[in-house]
């Protein structure tokens, strides 16, 4: 927390209008256009830092001391704020985030879960494994080693449910997505770019480099808790064979998690 | 309980109420109806809460039977009627902007819409369907939502629980006024801006935008110049309000609709304001708008104009 307080303070939040129904409050300043994009260490503690500050926020709400605001989406390094411009106006709502911005220390650290998550990698399950080898100059099996053993944190949530932006991957996987997106991904595919690994909840359309299959549904709405993680979070993930992927894909069939994290800490 | 049995659906017909809110920071869309207008004032004309679901129909082509009463209207166009037909096969016409009580055994038909490119019939009562994270909305990305998250088809059978109040022959106070066609946005500047030098700006305030036929519920394709970005088009990952106008990397402006992703990582150079989400809703494709900026304060102010010329258009006296 101590370092995103110092880089957020660095940074100067800036507000930014989005509508009458929207208020962006980007951590970043002006630096994700003009100064050039912060580290992806500031960017972390930056995104951090709009999550705690979206709980804060929250706690108002729930206080029922700040009425209109109808929903609070953490991005990375940004925060923005949905309103009801017919119960409260964006200067009213910018004068109440900034008292919690002027009390940084209120924003206290969150204790997070973490998840080891089951990956078949590569083959069909990864299409683009072997490239990604190639590309970063290394075998497939050290791709999986450091995939597989960094620690990543749930930047965000966002996109489609489930849908969870992970950070942290190590620098020397970082690629930029594919210049050619593909029209299909499968549903539960892993895939990496940038500092980032994400895991599709659904078929849909993709541009990321697909190095797994995950077995787990991201989302159920037969599950107590439909979105399986959280912003937050940590993650690591378990390399399995193809025998292993089917077996927890069938114990997932009626709505069931055959996994669960560790405590949170 | 009152059967709805659906004949043929037309190409795109869903279940939609006023949405999802607090859900999107574990990225479930707002999702709702895309003409917010046409739904209150639907839902006003059969004694439903404005909330609540009916039936968005973009094109026409619906058609469905009912075996019980049921209140019905038709909202969101200036000029379209549905078309119903009795047991005894004597068919009335019903305008859009009245409330009419439906008859057990009576055939509704919207037939394709010369007026609006959506509208929404409402419906007395409520569906009998699971709400998913407080919502009837369908979204068809997310799969979750409506009748199994997914477009209605022709055999479908929606279960209503009707409500108990009495029938009441409402009309609203100017239909063709409140849904005829805009030739003309307000937008507010920004989040990103920022992103483009002023004459880029001023290419979007100053040419006639066609929207393109790839519009869904997700977004709207204009078509027009070229904007181009100082830099790049690429930003990090930020949360989006329905209107957002985004400008990708090969120019063209998509305008974020109701069923929008909720993060996006490419800049918005404007956000439609909310007032006009509806107008521009409506809005065939290939028609041709311009967009016109407003500061944010001065939209909220049209926004609170815009509730209140709703309110004006839900007269008991008049019917």
């Amino acid at each position: 927390m101590k370092r995103a307080e110092k880089t957020a303070a660095r940074m100067k939040p800036v507000w930014f209008p989005a509508g009458d129904r929207g208020l962006l409050l980007d951590l970043t300043g002006y630096g994700a256009q003009l100064g050039g994009l912060p580290p992806a260490e500031d960017r972390q503690a930056l995104t951090r830092f709009a999550r705690a500050l979206s709980q804060r926020i929250k706690k108002l709400q729930t206080a029922g001391q700040l009425d209109g605001i109808t929903d609070l989406v953490p991005g990375l390094a940004s925060l923005l704020v949905h309103y009801d411009p017919l119960q409260i106006s964006a200067v009213e709502v910018k004068k109440a985030v900034s008292i919690i911005l002027e009390a940084p220390d209120d924003l206290a650290h969150t204790p997070a879960r973490t998840w080891q998550l089951p990956v078949l990698y590569g083959a069909e399950a990864g299409p683009d494994l072997a490239e990604v080898a190639s590309r970063c100059n290394m075998s497939e099996a050290q791709i999986i080693d450091l995939h597989a053993a960094t620690l990543l944190e749930v930047g965000i949530m966002g996109f489609l449910p489930g849908l969870a932006y992970m950070t942290g991957l190590h620098p020397s996987l970082h690629l930029p997505r594919r210049a050619e997106p593909r029209t299909h991904v499968a549903g539960g595919s892993v895939a990496i770019a940038m500092d980032q690994t994400v895991i599709y909840p659904l078929d849909s359309p993709g541009g990321w480099n697909l190095i797994g299959l995950m077995p787990i549904p991201l989302f159920d709405a037969r599950r107590h808790e439909p979105v399986l993680l959280k912003a937050g979070e940590h993650i690591s993930f378990k390399p399995i064979q193809a025998s292993e992927y089917r077996e927890l894909q069938e114990a997932c069939r009626d709505g069931q998690l055959p996994i669960a994290p560790s405590e949170a800490n | 309980m009152v059967n709805l049995s659906i004949i043929a659906a037309g190409p795109y017909t869903t279940i939609q109420d006023a949405g999802r809110t607090g859900y999107q920071a574990f990225g479930v869309p707002e999702g709702g109806t895309m003409d917010d207008d046409a739904r209150i004032c639907g839902n006003w004309l059969v004694g439903n809460s404005p909330q609540a679901a009916g039936l968005e129909v973009y094109i026409g082509g619906l058609q469905f039977t009912v075996d019980a009463p049921l209140i019905i209207a038709l909202t969101g166009t200036p000029s379209d009627q549905l078309h119903i037909t009795g047991e005894n096969g004597v068919e009335r016409i019903i305008e859009a902007g009245y409330a009419h009580q439906l008859d057990s055994g009576d055939r509704v038909f919207l037939p394709p819409m010369r007026g609006s490119n959506l509208a929404f019939i409402a419906l007395s009562g409520g569906f009998d369907l699971p709400f998913v994270y407080g919502s009837l909305s369908t979204s068809l990305n997310a799969q979750l939502g409506g009748l199994e998250g997914r477009r209605l088809a022709a055999g479908d059978r929606i279960k209503i629980i009707p409500q108990n109040a009495p029938y009441q022959p409402r009309a609203l106070y100017d239909n063709a006024h409140l849904f005829a066609p805009a030739d003309s946005l307000s937008v507010v500047l920004g989040p990103q801006d920022y992103a483009f030098a002023a004459n880029e700006i001023e290419k979007l305030l100053a040419h006639e935008w066609t929207l393109s036929p790839k519009m869904d519920r997700m977004g709207i394709r204009l078509n027009g110049p070229s904007i181009a970005h100082k830099n790049s088009a690429d930003i990090l990952s930020d949360g989006i309000v329905k209107g957002a106008i985004q400008v990708p990397g090969d120019g063209q402006p998509i305008i974020m609709m109701a069923d929008h992703q909720t993060t996006g990582g490419y800049t918005k150079i404007a956000c439609v304001i909310s007032a006009d989400l509806g107008k521009l809703a409506r809005l065939h494709a290939h028609k041709k708008i311009r967009l016109i900026t407003v500061t944010q304060s001065e939209a909220e102010m049209l926004a609170s104009q815009h509730a209140a010329e709703l309110v004006k258009q839900q007269r008991d006296d008049i019917a």
